[in-house]
């Protein structure tokens, strides 16, 4: 376990308050300037307790991706907020809420300066602010985690939905595919030459595949009509407008990606955080250990030679 | 709305299994090769007369024209990604055979012949030999 900002709670909860302030105050400014010297990436890699419980591991199966793109992102969504790492994010808001109000509680009750109940009240100012940087770095890992869980999906959602049109560019199905359709159109700008080449030759009527087959492509476009129009079936839409499953998806890797660059921006803004809590605890200890006066206090009366030399007459 | 789940998985692995329910994807690729090989018997074989060469050719690109269409109608085949398909697909000349000569306006035989590079001064500059 690797808290950040707090130290190890048998510490904090308990042995701290048998310490002097003053150590106290040394063990916290320690704790949180350790967890400064680590990087926005240290943070995310750093695995607290109660968030290595709290996971969330979803696989992009056959029976998801055979959903419709809006319906994939919904059922994505429904399966994160019933994990327990969505329990504990919010959970962890909850708590978090919880302490801003303590502190802001805090805030608004001054003691009477240069008296302990001061120092008393600095104290534990600190030590909120230090318990709230901590819960907002594990709320801040577990999104990150979340973010980059929900990153993975989407990408094998998208590489399983290519795959499954064929339409990696490059694979032999895909060259196939092409071939076929060229080949289609080939043939289809001279059907009417070889049907008429088929009546010259002494077929009179086309034959029962032919007739079938016309007859037949009627009602398959009847069909094709009805399944377009079908609310089930309707394409995901961005803005109003129509889009493919597999640009839907990229779309929503996009914003998983603009969402990280965001994250990555709070890590900064809790770093900074971090470092001005570190300072306060830096400076209180200091205030306890030296006192309010920063001069330094000088030995002055030491006995001068000149004021004892008429003992020596 | 545990029934109406089972109804859409029922229906969608119905979907997913008619293409399963026809067999051999490659069939009619299969009766292609097999029309396609008898027509160009037929028009290359020396056991029959004129006219029996036409009437027999006849019947056959008649059917090969339906067999072709099939084909080219399959999305079964692309699917396939099989040797004999890719084969098949990347060569249009040689594989449909009556459409191709119809875009060409040729006769069948001549529109083999050519796309084969075989002439008649080929063959006459040609020897006998052992190779």
């Amino acid at each position: 376990m690797n808290h950040l900002f707090t130290l190890n709670p048998s510490v904090t909860q308990e042995n701290t308050a048998m310490l002097h302030p003053n150590k106290r105050l040394t063990v916290i400014s320690l704790a949180l300037l350790v967890g400064l010297a680590m990087t926005p990436s240290a943070l995310a890699g750093s695995g607290m307790q109660n968030s290595s419980a709290a996971k969330w591991q979803p696989v992009a199966s056959d029976k998801l991706i055979k959903l419709p793109a809006n319906i994939i992102e919904k059922r994505i969504e429904q399966d994160f907020q019933a994990s327990p790492m969505a329990m504990r994010m919010v959970a962890l808001e909850s708590e978090m809420q919880d302490m801003i109000s303590d502190i802001k509680t805090l805030a608004n009750v001054i003691p009477e300066q240069g008296s302990d109940a001061l120092l008393d009240h600095q104290y534990q100012a600190i030590e909120y602010k230090s318990q709230y940087l901590d819960l907002m770095q594990e709320s801040h890992q577990l999104r990150q985690s979340a973010l980059g869980q929900k990153q993975d999906l989407y990408k094998n959602v998208l590489d399983k939905i290519r795959h499954q049109s064929g339409k990696i560019a490059g694979s032999s199905v895909y060259q196939l595919k092409q071939a076929q359709a060229s080949a289609r159109s080939r043939m289809e700008k001279v059907m009417a030459r070889v049907d008429q080449a088929l009546v010259h030759s002494g077929a009179e009527k086309p034959s029962a595949y032919s007739d079938e087959y016309s007859k037949n492509l009627g009602q398959i476009e009847k069909l094709k009509l009805a399944i377009t129009r079908h609310k089930g079936n309707e394409s995901p839409q961005r803005d109003g407008v129509d889009i493919s499953s597999e640009e839907y998806i990229r779309q929503l890797l996009m914003s998983v990606s603009s969402e990280q660059s965001l994250l990555d921006q709070e890590a900064l803004m809790l770093s900074y955080m971090a470092k001005l809590v570190a300072l306060d605890a830096q400076t209180l200890e200091f205030v306890v250990a030296y006192g309010q006066n920063a001069d330094v206090e000088r030995v002055n009366q030491t006995t001068k030679a000149a004021s004892v030399t008429s003992l020596f007459y | 709305m545990n029934r109406l789940t089972k109804i859409a998985t029922v229906l969608t692995l119905a979907l997913g299994t008619s293409g399963i329910a026809n067999a051999n994807a490659l069939s009619s690729l299969e009766n292609l090769e097999r029309e396609r090989a008898a027509l160009l018997k037929t028009l290359t074989s020396n056991k029959v007369n004129g006219e029996q060469r036409q009437q027999q050719s006849t019947q056959i690109s008649r059917r090969l024209v339906d067999i072709e269409r099939m084909v080219l109608r399959d999305d079964r085949i692309a699917m396939s990604d099989s040797v004999m398909a890719k084969k098949a697909l990347a060569s249009f000349e040689l594989t449909f055979l009556v459409h191709a000569r119809s875009e060409k306006q040729k006769l069948t035989l001549d529109h083999w012949l050519d796309e084969l590079d075989i002439s008649t001064d080929k063959v006459l500059q040609s020897r006998a030999g052992s190779r």
